[in-house]
């Protein structure tokens, strides 16, 4: 993806030097970077906050807690913080819109969103969308009204947000299970409407 | 960690995972990526340790490179998280005495050399290599 053969053997050697010589002195198991690898990619994911967002859409109560203290009503549903870092829900109404970044590096709620695509750790996204957001959004194909207030918020490594979106129209009679399938990855980092992609 | 009934989901709601690219654009990705986290979660050194020289690593590219991401750097280098994922891992690993410079070069030679022996691909891994060695010299020691 752009770049030439002689940097990505740099970066594949260097990578299999330092496992193998982390193995070598018992330090590192190579299973437990299989198992961490395989958890990543297979069993967290964004389906974790669709189930939070869908679960909010469904019960006030339950969105509620969420929008007061997510690091608790996420907990709820069996989702718990590898780091142990603090959530924080934003709300997107058709007042407010909310959309996520970590202008740092990357920090990101992996337990719940899964590991971040690309284009949210590139230099480009995390630069522009603090200074220009609304013509991020847009060329991420999000047109915002004009009288939406636009929010955009930092992560911090101690403080992770995650979107609550909006529940699309029309979706009245959907079951919470069938609304999971609405909420997009780019719907919670706030780049997207749900129901859209 | 994981929660079974979150796994036994798949299959019938699997698709806000699909919606995105791929996660890890080469193999090495998910392997940089799986040691930083295992070691972190066996105590090796802190995640807090690794992220703060994550965040130097980021930022050192940004200011040698320009913030956009789309012009490559001196080396010819295009901007790549991963990448900077691994300096860290090499720095915060040398920095605790875990491993050395010297011992990482010279695993990485005879890995290149055995694959070498292993299938002629054709590259000149002898002179890739010394480039990227003089050029991670120069890293370490700021």
């Amino acid at each position: 993806m752009g770049e030439n053969d002689d940097t990505v053997n740099y970066a594949s050697l260097r990578t299999r030097a330092i496992e193998s010589l982390l193995v070598e002195k018992g330090i590192l198991a190579s299973d437990a970077v299989d198992r961490v690898v395989s958890t990543y990619e297979e069993d967290i994911g964004p389906l974790n906050g669709a189930r939070v967002v869908a679960r909010a859409w469904s019960d006030g109560e339950y969105k509620t807690r969420l929008l007061e203290n997510a690091t608790g009503a996420i907990a709820e549903l069996g989702i718990s913080g590898m780091q142990g870092e603090n959530m924080v829900a934003l709300e997107n109404t058709s007042a407010v819109h909310n959309v996520v970044v970590c202008t740092l590096c990357s920090c990101y709620p992996w337990p719940v969103l899964g590991l971040p695509p690309y284009w949210y750790k590139s230099p480009e996204y995390r630069a522009r969308v603090v200074v220009e957001p609304r013509a991020v959004l847009e060329e991420l194909g999000l047109e915002l009204d004009d009288s939406q207030e636009l929010r955009v918020w930092d992560s911090s490594a101690e403080i992770r947000y995650m979107v609550l979106p909006e529940r699309p129209t029309g979706t009245d009679d959907l079951s919470e299970e069938e609304l999971t399938e609405l909420v997009t990855r780019d719907s919670m980092i706030g780049v997207a409407r749900a129901g859209t992609s | 960690m994981t929660d079974a009934t979150i796994s036994a989901m798949t299959g019938t709601v699997e698709l806000p995972r699909q919606n995105g690219e791929l996660l890890f654009g080469e193999p090495w990705e998910s392997r940089a990526f799986g040691i930083a986290v295992a070691l972190s979660e066996t105590g090796t050194y802190s995640w807090d340790s690794f992220r703060t020289h994550l965040i130097g690593e980021i930022e050192g590219w940004e200011v040698e490179n320009g913030s956009d991401g789309s012009a490559p750097g001196p080396d010819g280098e295009a901007w790549n998280y991963y990448r900077r994922w691994l300096a860290s891992l090499e720095h915060v690993l040398v920095e605790g005495g875990v491993i050395s410079t010297d011992e990482l070069a010279s695993r990485q030679l005879e890995l290149a050399a055995h694959d070498d022996h292993d299938h002629d691909h054709g590259h000149d891994h002898d002179q890739g290599d010394s480039h990227d060695q003089t050029h991670h010299k120069t890293e370490v020691t700021t």
